[in-house]
């Protein structure tokens, strides 16, 4: 069966985001700066469009070319009936009556709700965005204890009866394994370390989600609990993982305690389970919490699209730490939405350890200068505005000070002595400011728990213990600053 | 003969299905320990090569020290030998208390 909606027009077969919610925020926003990126964007996005087009078309072996502009949902749910072999027996395909076989119909049901939260919100024609089938298998293998993935369809196995039930038994389990496919046809997330974790993360993100769009829950009303009903009776636990609360899921005398971290501060490094994928995604699973949380709502709206865009981002690389991946979300926050919402997004990192180091730090308003010659530091507000093409600029205001028969540059609330620009270049990180002065500045970005980002020259102005002819060349344009700026 | 069997990733990675366990089935009912010898003599490691597409396979490693030498044979699933499948499924049982 194939169904159709006039949801959206598909043009390509790999998306970065859908076009008509480009074309839309273009339209849209106020915000000059977020209409002109997504602008950018589609003019980028059509080039790799047709980019991508011309590389389907020319391995074409190696890819079925699907241009497809309606969703196709094609479901085959098979019973491997105790066995290990796939895909086993086909019991259910598209648009058949319920088999009476509740695993069959959970698998059946749970790839049609992970396939309507991509189509629906996201604007994804199933995994690979071009209609591919969706296939599951469930009764995998005797009393199996888990779910997976195998590259091209997901398996479930019936649970042992003593920890585990069925695997079907949560429809966040099968969104899990589905975007495991996801990930697969986009950034292709190495299933190791870091970038591992973050494979991991996007599946338990997007797995949480498709039940939250399936029960209609708000960020705050859900459970962001992943397997919850897993767990058989008598074990000490209410599910496999935690997004909300990650290392609470369960604490079990035969299980164990649930070993995810929720800050970089117990990130485990250890050989195990391809170096922790399923433990460190605690981290990255949190941050999507939080900024769930500080966007209010539907976490599958802005949360969910900053997410899924990231994750459909050319810059995402396969090797991806989760560093590299928070300074996308926030760009991206950026980009579809602005200033605020970026700053969610980097104060979420920021209570998990992450420190986003921002090429591009679109966030408007007070900044910090800090400004160090000597032994002598001194800092003020400045109010800095970010032009679309990279660029800042900003007003300070300030005064100078005699201090141990040295000229310093201080900010310290009086009459202003010194008025100027600080203009500087996010990409290149060039900055300008006091031209000639000698000492060691940056900026930085406060937000609700710290520093959230900081803007440093590339090259920093002279060493703090300059030799004196420096010195003395700085004071006097210090000097001709001053009498520049009593003569203005 | 002792049995040495690990466990290691998996969607469902709990610290408590991954802690090795060992056996020797000198302490097992004689009919448990002459199936599972029958089995560990039998179950043949999959053809491997490279590491399996996809993600939360669970992976298996077990070793056999039957007094003249030890074999040790690693499996992801799916496992294919009908053989090792059982002897996992066996493992997995004998661990739980």
């Amino acid at each position: 069966m194939t169904t159709e909606t006039s949801a959206g027009h598909r043009h390509s077969l790999h998306c970065i985001l859908p076009p008509h919610m480009l074309e839309a925020i273009a339209e849209r926003a106020d915000d000059q700066q977020a209409r002109r990126a997504a602008l950018e964007l589609l003019a980028i996005d059509n080039t790799i469009r047709t980019t991508r087009l011309t590389e389907h078309l020319t391995t074409a072996t190696a890819f079925e070319v699907t241009p497809s502009l309606t969703p196709h949902l094609q479901r085959y749910v098979s019973n491997a009936n105790q066995t290990q072999n796939l895909p086993g027996t086909l019991v259910r395909s598209e648009g058949q009556a319920p088999s009476g076989d509740v695993a069959v119909d959970e698998a059946y049901d749970g790839l049609g709700a992970t396939f309507k939260l991509y189509w629906e919100v996201y604007q994804r024609n199933s995994i690979d965005n071009a209609g591919l089938d969706l296939k599951g298998t469930v009764h995998f293998g005797v009393k199996y204890d888990n779910a997976f993935w195998n590259g091209s369809q997901m398996v479930f196995g019936d649970g042992d009866g003593v920890y585990f039930n069925r695997f079907t038994v949560s429809v966040d389990v099968i969104g899990h394994e589905l975007t495991h496919g996801v990930t697969a046809h986009q950034a292709n997330l190495v299933y190791q370390g870091q970038p591992g974790a973050l494979n991991e993360s996007m599946s338990d993100v997007f797995g949480s989600l498709v039940k939250q769009y399936a029960l209609n829950q708000t960020a705050a009303g859900a459970d962001w609990l992943i397997g919850a009903g897993l767990l058989a009776k008598g074990v000490n636990g209410v599910a496999l993982r935690s997004m909300k609360a990650p290392g609470t899921a369960y604490d079990d005398r035969n299980l164990g305690k649930d070993p995810q971290p929720d800050h970089m501060d117990h990130y485990v490094t250890t050989t195990s389970d391809n170096g922790g994928v399923h433990i460190n995604s605690g981290i990255p699973n949190k941050a999507f919490y939080l900024t769930s949380i500080a966007l209010g709502a539907h976490a599958w709206e802005k949360a969910g699209l900053i997410w899924y865009t990231t994750l459909c981002d050319p810059r995402l690389s396969p090797t991806a730490q989760f560093l590299d991946f928070a300074n996308l979300t926030v760009a991206n926050a950026g980009m579809l939405y602005g200033s605020a919402e970026a700053e969610a997004v980097i104060n979420a990192w920021e209570q998990v350890g992450i420190h986003v180091t921002l090429s591009t730090p679109k966030i408007s308003g007070n900044w910090i200068l800090h400004y160090s010659w000597g032994a002598t530091s001194s800092y003020s507000q400045v109010a800095l505005s970010f032009n679309g093409n990279g660029t800042f600029t900003g007003s300070l205001t300030g005064q100078w000070h005699q201090q141990d028969g040295t000229l310093l540059l201080s900010f310290d609330t009086g009459p202003a002595k010194y008025s100027g620009t600080v203009d500087g270049n996010v990409g290149s990180g060039a900055m300008s400011t006091f031209s000639g002065l000698d000492g060691a500045w940056y900026l930085s970005k406060q937000g609700t728990t710290g520093v959230i980002a900081t803007l440093k020259s590339s090259t920093e102005p002279g060493a703090a213990d300059a030799a004196g002819s420096a010195r003395a060349v700085a004071v006097k344009t210090a000097e001709n600053r001053v009498k520049d700026s009593a003569s203005a | 003969m002792r049995i040495r069997f690990e466990s290691d990733g998996g969607f469902a990675y709990l610290p408590g299905l991954n802690r090795p366990f060992v056996v020797d089935t000198a302490e097992l009912p004689p009919a448990t320990a002459t199936e599972l010898e029958a089995l560990a003599h039998t179950a043949r490691a999959s053809a491997s090569g490279e590491p399996p597409s996809g993600a939360d396979q669970r992976s298996y490693r077990i070793t056999i020290d039957s007094g003249g030498g030890s074999r040790t044979m690693t499996f992801t699933d799916p496992v294919s030998d009908p053989a090792a499948q059982a002897l996992i499924d066996r493992l997995k049982e004998l661990k739980k208390p």
